[in-house]
């Protein structure tokens, strides 16, 4: 198992040393693509920047609340889009009967499919996770810490949905573009103030779309520096990933191969 | 010689129609993939009637910039919907991979406009998303907020709008793609658009809350009367404001046919076409 995790990784590590050099290759498309994504979590900060300039107050959430919520999704969805892409694939591989390729290798097919894509664009997520600190008052190395581990655990929930939901294309045909738009909405669950969720929509957080243990959780715990909080998006995101694991295995149990693999003797 | 003329552009047309039919028909015939788009759009609407209303409540007014919790929530679920009509797949994506495949060379090639058949393609494969996202954000607003009253001409001018928007729209997207010719990827150069229109085009914070001067520039940029002034119009008519947003779209269309037309010319350029 040990050994198996050490693999991907290594693994993991030469596909995105890969993908960045052949990214380097066409450099005038590489900083725009850089440029764009850092242009996208940079929109939201103008929206609300603008929007807390006309009402500084949203049921007790400010800009500096904002910046910190902003900062830690953009890390937290950033660093599994950069290392891991391939898990929003994944629902098109299995339409396609396209995971034969992948299940002839030595390691589990699910780590080798999540590596084998990288975002390098996704750069621009980590480029803008720094603006974001240099905005915010407290630049504490404790402070650092905390977001740097909350962004690991809260990119955790995030790749287990990613799982969970592309994993449904063992059961319903043609499901990559509904997967596509399940992880859209998950991420949209992390770009508003989270003091306007409550009632339905704070339900809707808890169960269907887990934002709230991948960016309103965290967020507290940050503001914080809540060991309880932190235990608590800790404990949820490791069981919420096991979780996945499980769906994924079962429904490679219903997997219909496309035939894609000959073997020549 | 005028019958002949007139044979000729029925033909012409017909082409154009039978290509919008085309893209209508095989965007039609996935019916799972349109609904899954709405429920997005649904539930970020759903989002923003969290947000505003805590605002709405927070302020302690029934009207902001001039429109009521109802009346917003109806501009920003249209102008929603009428983005996410047009993407995915956006024009710029469709051009790039075909300059990429080498497929640009044999369209560029046949009886037709170019630029017009990539239009009519462009707008038949968005009916059917903007006909089932129009209806179902109509349907998430009344659960909300409830109906707001529009007359018949607020709905035929805001239509009108909206068409002229959806052609701005297209003119820049498909510069983008056509910029493949140059810059091999133009992901970069789209999400850049896509995030100037997500600010400047009220999708998400309606230029009526924006600080004055950047409101009166927000308002002569392409990026708001493609889809949110529409929506504006739509909901809460005024003569003075269609004018002045009929004035501005004419403007970037003529602005955005010349970018067009310009990139297709030099990048014709550097095609090279080879027999076979």
């Amino acid at each position: 198992m040990l050994g198996n995790c050490i693999n991907c990784l290594r693994l993991s590590f030469e596909l995105f040393k890969l993908s960045f050099l052949s990214e380097l290759e066409y450099r005038f498309s590489f900083f725009v693509k850089v440029l764009g994504i850092f242009a996208n979590d940079i929109t939201f900060l103008l929206i609300w920047y603008l929007y807390f300039m006309r009402f500084p107050d949203l049921n007790g959430w400010h800009f500096k609340e904002t910046l910190v919520l902003l900062g830690l999704s953009a890390t937290s969805y950033g660093w599994v889009l950069m290392i891991l892409r391939g898990l929003t694939q994944l629902a098109r591989t299995i339409c396609r009967g396209e995971l034969d390729y992948y299940l002839s290798f030595p390691v589990h097919p699910l780590s080798l499919h999540a590596v084998s894509r990288t975002d390098i664009g996704s750069i621009g997520d980590i480029l803008y996770a720094l603006i974001v600190f240099g905005l915010y008052p407290d630049r504490s190395l404790a402070f650092i810490v905390w977001f740097l581990v909350l962004a690991f655990f809260g990119g955790l929930v995030f790749a287990a949905f990613l799982i969970l939901s592309q994993s449904i294309a063992f059961y319903v045909a043609n499901f990559e573009d509904a997967a596509e738009q399940l992880w859209w909405s998950m991420i949209a669950f992390c770009l508003y103030p989270q003091s306007v969720f409550d009632g339905a929509l704070r339900l809707v957080m808890l169960t269907v779309f887990p934002a709230f243990f991948m960016c309103s959780l965290p967020v507290a715990a940050l503001l914080e520096f809540s060991w309880t909080k932190l235990a608590l998006v800790a404990s949820f995101a490791s069981c919420f990933f096991v979780l996945s694991l499980g769906v994924f295995n079962r429904g490679l149990r219903r997997y219909e191969s496309g035939n894609l693999i000959s073997v020549l003797r | 010689m005028i019958p002949l003329m007139r044979i000729s552009w029925r033909r012409e047309i017909l082409k154009y129609l039978e290509a919008a039919r085309i893209s209508f028909r095989s965007r039609a015939a996935y019916p799972i993939t349109l609904l899954s788009r709405l429920l997005t759009i649904g539930l970020r609407i759903w989002i923003f009637y969290a947000v505003y209303s805590a605002t709405y409540r927070s302020v302690g007014g029934d009207q902001i910039g001039g429109l009521s919790l109802a009346q917003l929530l109806w501009v920003l679920a249209l102008t929603q919907s009428f983005q996410a009509s047009m993407r995915p797949p956006s024009i710029s994506t469709i051009v790039e991979e075909e300059i990429r495949s080498g497929e640009f060379a044999y369209t560029v090639c046949r009886p037709f406009s170019y630029v017009i058949y990539h239009l009519a393609s462009h707008i038949g494969r968005s009916l059917p998303t903007l006909f089932v996202n129009v209806c179902g954000v109509c349907a998430v607003c009344l659960v909300l907020v409830g109906p707001i009253s529009v007359s018949t001409s607020s709905v035929g001018l805001g239509l009108l709008c909206l068409c002229l928007g959806i052609i701005i729209d297209f003119l820049l997207t498909f510069s983008i793609g056509l910029s493949a010719l140059w810059i091999e990827d133009t992901f970069g150069a789209f999400i850049l658009y896509q995030k100037t229109q997500l600010v400047l085009g009220g999708q998400i914070l309606p230029l009526t809350m924006f600080p004055g001067l950047m409101r009166s520039i927000a308002e002569r940029l392409p990026f708001a009367v493609s889809f949110y002034s529409a929506a504006h119009l739509l909901v809460d008519f005024d003569y003075p404001l269609f004018w002045s947003v009929i004035g501005v779209q004419v403007f970037w269309i003529l602005a955005g046919a010349l970018i067009a037309q310009t990139c297709f010319r030099r990048g014709m350029r550097s095609v090279s076409i080879n027999g076979g």
